[in-house]
């Protein structure tokens, strides 16, 4: 037996070891973390091995979202900014591994890629209801300052979720923190979804950052647009001073995530 | 079954101790080891203990606590059968083979547990995919299953909650204005993610929240992953009996254009013309006291109002739309509206008339119509909206239409045969500027300047069968312009009064020349008419805690007509009141309104002519109305809409609306050549009575909606036929069921059941019948890429004693992922029938109609999506 032989006999060897059948399944979320004013579509793409969340694609760097609702004559906007791109706010998981692969912005045309560790140590309850079709278990957790309910189906074998919730034997199909501030609900699912290449990020890329880093990021941009909002306000009022304007401002950032380990 | 055997097995070894348990093992499929699959062990009440997730190497170890003797052990990946099996707690290893599923048993869910219809504020939000069953083409078929919204069958009319929407946005942006048809038909439903409907919807940014606008928009928000510079569709098909369709869809969404372009030609009888120019001019110029041309030839034959008009038409025709808006600027935006639609039209029916006569009875005759119409039309609107400054806006529009048709057609009745012809030409233009200028904060002006002008020449002929010695000819002219300058002034005052004060002149100049008059042998100059409008109006509506208001007001209007020697002039008021509430009941919403308003409509100018004019073949109609007739009409609605903001969508109203209309004149003559001369006098004043009721809900449960709807109306009006005055009274009542029902996830089935019946009397005389439709339909979705539809209609006609039925399938076929690239097979009228034998009640007439239908064809067409 030659050396070629017996490389082949290896290669047939390993291929034969670890066997995962290429079927991806792809699901829809109506996503509303802490920050977002908007509940956001997104798309959790996945097979057995990985999951690939995505949200907020758009073609604009920054996507302008703008609701406008008249009750008699009081109008109310509600507006969101969002930084994204056409790739938008990505988050990669693979089963197994507590890392998580985020894909970001805290500015204009500026994602950044940054790995977080996410252990959620969920309870899981004696609980079930049916959602749609699914029989979905009741599982609770706290998880960086919220306190979260979930719902998730054993019935689809993968510990993956929406965002950065993971770790359950099943696939999170509801989850809502205490003061429903995050709100996520499946939309749908289809687990015959056709072999797509998820998305891989380089993991040696230029705009890769620490979490921590990129947290200061987002504080720093905050405050930022924070005293730009406050000082259009001003000019706003002063121009019309007839105008009843009230402006809902936060003290500080709104976040998904209030502590860290 | 097989769970209750294995949780009855499990009860029996029960422990007291809770006691630590490891247990560890292996999956493989058989041979290789399976990595990454779910393991976890569960109690008998079936709460799971432990969890864990095989190793590379398929390994796994789960460590858990129990009082129980045994657990149930779960081992399952994505691909493979679920594995299950009882294990005693003291078992320490345990080994699982998956074996691959069935690609069938992969399910595609949709979880409706997320709200399908949000309400916030003025604006409802349908998140469409629960609504799908994968067999809507365009946006209209995706409409007309959402709870609330309507679609007429036969006119695309969409309805929110009985009130028609004045608009289609696509993503915010107004592309299509009122013509917004051009997307509800021809729009890929696949686009779309949500669909929100904008109650009090007012398309100036600067009366936001100023005027009290009580209309409708529907705006549609296409997926995101969909957005592209370019995208569209591209379908293409050919079948036996010569059948082809081609149609191009393209959008393109950048930053400073958004457009939608489409084309179609086909003879495959699917609607071409799916616009209606008509509506605007309608809406905006009528009431400002614009008068424009109506056509004195009615020669042109249309489809019944029972079926779509596709199963009738036999046409091969072109259609091409663009729509486009873009900016020019940072505060200027210009939109293009372009349209063509070329068509030549067949038809070909057989009447069964039977006449009310006044001496008693009636008098029956069978008549035989063939015709061809040419219709052509091309149509461009133009419009730049530009910001001023904060408070200002200037708009500037412009609208130009042309249209053609040489309809030709050979009538036969029990006493002789005719062909006629007719050309028939019209162009029309308007223009307007607009310039809005908000005062302060609470009121807002808009000056309106506008000029038209529109001009129809007609061209009629009719000959006898073989003989161009006995051919008569018409030939009308009409030339109309129109200028006007309109001001309106909204506002609020003390927050809770809303206003709006209009005031108005317009002025119309018509010329209507009766070039020739064969049959009646008379030589007629032109006709000249002028009409002179002054008017001004008041309205103000209280908001009493914003949940109830009350509006009164009035418009004042002075007008002269001037035609030929005749002048009259007039003073006219036409008050108006109305009131509405709304009170939340919990999750529900009821509101009640109501509304009272008279209003007068002056005669068109060719109604004043005393001249004997022929419309069409076997009817001369001549007018004897002096300039100052006009039509009073008093309308009194009330109406009642009740909404639930639950998951399971409810949404009901009810409608009743009270039209007595004054003063109608007309004269009308048989023609001689039916042997009978029946002269008719409709006049006085007429009473309408409609009412209709709606309950549409929507299941989450069971992911299914189900609509209820029943109609009443009832006319009376004065008919003199010949020296015998009576009333003529109409009615009909419609009871209509649809339902969209997901029976599974592969299965959906729609149903709908339609009854009517139409009664129609003169003194004596009475005609009485009703009919009714029945509609089903299976979607069915074996695996993802492939669909069957299967549609059947028929109508049962009581005193016809007939069945008419028509079946339909077709079967699609994703050759790629996401219905990229997709083949269909459709079926029309696979049992081939013939035609179908309608009947139809009007004043003084009733009347069964056998119209021949589209024969059964195979189409096999391809489309691609890019």
């Amino acid at each position: 037996m030659n050396r070629l032989n017996l490389y082949m006999l290896f290669f047939l060897f390993l291929s034969n070891f670890v066997k995962a059948q290429s079927i991806n399944a792809f699901a829809v979320y109506n996503t509303k973390l802490a920050e977002d004013n908007f509940s956001f579509k997104a798309s959790l793409y996945f097979d057995s091995n990985h999951s690939t969340y995505i949200s907020k694609q758009n073609n604009n760097p920054v996507w302008k979202i703008k609701r406008e609702s008249y009750e008699g004559s009081y109008l109310d906007i509600v507006s969101d900014e969002v930084y994204t791109d056409t790739v938008g706010h990505l988050v990669l998981k693979t089963v197994n591994t507590p890392i998580l692969t985020v894909r970001d912005f805290c500015d204009k045309n500026e994602p950044f890629i940054y790995d977080d560790s996410v252990e959620i140590d969920w309870k899981i309850k004696s609980e079930t209801k049916m959602i749609a079709d699914l029989k979905c278990t009741r599982a609770t957790a706290s998880f960086r300052g919220r306190r979260y309910e979930a719902w998730f189906a054993p019935e689809i074998p993968v510990p993956y979720g929406p965002w950065k919730f993971n770790g359950l034997p099943g696939l999170i199909v509801k989850l809502k923190d205490k003061k429903e501030e995050v709100v996520i609900d499946l939309f749908s699912i289809d687990l015959s979804y056709p072999g797509k290449e998820l998305i891989q990020i380089d993991d040696t890329a230029k705009n890769k950052i620490s979490f921590r880093q990129f947290r200061d990021c987002l504080d720093r941009e905050w405050e930022r647009s924070d005293k730009e909002i406050k000082a259009t306000f001003a000019q706003l009022q002063a121009e019309h001073p007839s105008l009843e304007i009230e402006l809902e401002a936060p003290k500080k950032r709104i976040a998904t995530e209030l502590e860290f380990d | 079954m097989k769970h209750a055997f294995l949780f009855l097995c499990f009860s029996i070894g029960f422990l007291q101790v809770k006691a630590q348990s490891t247990l560890r093992g292996k999956v493989n499929d058989g041979n290789a080891p399976i990595d990454f699959a779910q393991v976890y062990v569960q109690d008998p009440e079936g709460k799971i203990l432990a969890y864990t997730f095989t190793d590379s190497l398929g390994g796994f170890k789960l460590t858990f606590k129990t009082e129980e003797a045994s657990v149930l052990i779960s081992v399952a990946r994505l691909g493979y059968k679920p594995f299950q099996k009882i294990v005693s707690v003291t078992q320490k290893e345990v080994d699982v083979s998956l074996f691959l599923a069935d690609e069938s048993t992969l399910k595609e869910i949709v979880v409706t547990e997320g709200r399908p219809v949000e309400i916030q504020g003025d604006t409802v939000s349908y998140f469409v995919q629960p609504f799908r069953d994968g067999s809507e083409d365009n946006v209209e078929d995706l409409l007309a299953k959402l709870p609330g919204v309507s679609v007429d069958d036969q006119s695309g009319a969409i309805k929110y909650q009985g009130k028609e929407i004045k608009k289609i946005l696509l993503d915010g942006d107004d592309l299509t204005s009122e013509n917004y048809k051009v997307l509800s038909k021809n729009l890929s439903a696949d686009w779309l993610e949500e669909v929100e409907v904008l109650k009090r919807f007012t398309d100036s940014r600067l009366l936001q929240g100023i005027r009290q606008s009580d209309e409708v928009a529907i705006n549609l928000k296409l997926k995101e992953e969909a957005k592209a510079p370019l995208f569209g569709t591209v379908e293409a098909g050919a079948g036996n009996t010569s059948k082809y369709l081609v149609r191009p869809e393209l959008l393109s969404y950048l930053k400073k254009l958004k457009l939608f372009a489409m084309g179609e030609a086909n003879n495959t009888g699917t609607d071409l013309q799916s616009y209606d120019l008509e509506t605007y001019i309608n809406s905006q110029l009528e009431y400002k006291g614009f008068i424009l041309t109506e056509p004195v030839i009615n020669n042109q034959l249309d489809a019944p109002n029972f079926l779509k008009q596709e199963r009738f038409t036999f046409h091969e025709g072109q259609f091409f739309s663009n729509s486009m808006v873009t900016n020019l600027s940072p505060k200027t935006s210009l939109r293009a509206i372009t349209t063509i639609y070329n068509n030549k039209l067949n038809f070909n029916f057989s009447d069964s008339l039977f006449y009310f006569l006044p001496s008693g009875g009636g008098f029956s005759f069978i008549q035989r119509q063939k015709q061809v119409q040419r219709p052509f039309e091309f149509f461009q609107d133009i419009k730049t909206e530009s910001q001023l400054s904060a408070n200002q806006d200037l708009i500037i529009r412009f609208q130009g239409k042309r249209v053609t048709d040489e309809p030709m057609t050979t009538n036969s009745t029990s006493f002789l045969t005719y062909n006629d012809r007719a050309d028939l030409q019209m162009t029309e233009w308007y223009g307007g500027v607009s310039y809005l200028n908000k005062l302060n904060q609470r009121w807002v002006n808009t000056l309106d300047v506008e000029v038209g002008n529109n001009e129809s020449n007609e061209l009629f002929v009719l000959s006898g069968e073989n003989s161009e010695s006995d051919s008569i000819k018409q030939s009308t002219t009409q030339d109309f312009f129109n200028a006007g300058i309109f001001n309106r002034l909204d506002g609020i005052v003390k927050k809770t009064w809303f206003v709006n004060i209009l005031a108005g002149w317009s002025i119309n100049n018509a010329d209507i020349k009766i070039v020739e008059n064969e049959l009646l042998n008379e030589s007629q100059g032109t006709n000249k008419y002028r009409f002179n409008h002054l008017f001004s109006e008041l309205k103000v509506e209280k908001k009493i805690k914003e949940k109830t208001g009350l509006s009164i007001g009035g418009r004042l209007r002075n007008a002269t007509v001037k035609f030929n020697k005749e002048t009259s002039s007039d003073i006219y008021f036409e008050p108006t009141a109305g009131f509405s509430t709304k009170k939340n009941l919990g999750k529900t919403t009821l509101k009640l309104g109501g509304l009272y308003n008279i209003k007068y409509v002056f005669l068109n100018p060719n109604q004043l002519i005393s001249s004997s004019l022929l419309t069409d073949y076997r009817t001369v109609i001549s007018f004897n109305s002096d300039p100052n007739t006009l039509v009073k009409n008093e309308i009194g609605i009330a109406s009642i809409t009740l909404t639930e903001r639950n998951v399971s969508f409810l949404s009901a109203n009810a409608e009743w609306v009270y039209l007595s209309s004054n003063a109608i004149l007309a004269s009308q003559i048989m023609f001689e050549g039916d042997a009978v001369i029946n002269n008719q006098l409709q006049g006085g004043t007429s009473n309408n009575f409609f009412s209709t009721y709606s309950v549409d809900k929507y299941f989450a449960i069971i992911n299914s909606t189900f609509k209820i709807a029943y109609d009443y109306n009832r006319s009376t009006t004065p008919l003199k036929i010949e020296d015998r005055q009576n009333e003529s009274k109409l009615s009909q009542n419609i009871l209509s069921f649809t339902s969209g029902i997901s029976v599974t996830k592969q299965i959906n089935l729609s149903l709908a059941f339609e009854s009517h019946e139409s009664h129609n009397k003169w003194g004596q005389e009475e005609n009485k019948f009703n009919f009714n439709k029945y509609f089903s339909k299976i979607v069915f979705r074996p695996i993802t890429s492939l669909r069957l539809t299967f549609d059947y209609q028929a109508i049962n006609f009581s005193q016809l004693d007939d069945f008419s039925s028509i079946f339909n399938a077709s079967v699609s076929y994703s050759v790629l992922d996401d219905d990229k690239f997709s083949i269909r097979l459709t079926g029309n009228n696979l049992t081939n029938r013939n035609a179908i034998v309608l009947s139809t009640n009007e004043p003084s007439v009733f009347s069964n109609s056998s119209y021949p239908l589209q024969p059964m064809f195979i189409l096999v067409s391809a489309k691609y999506k890019f």
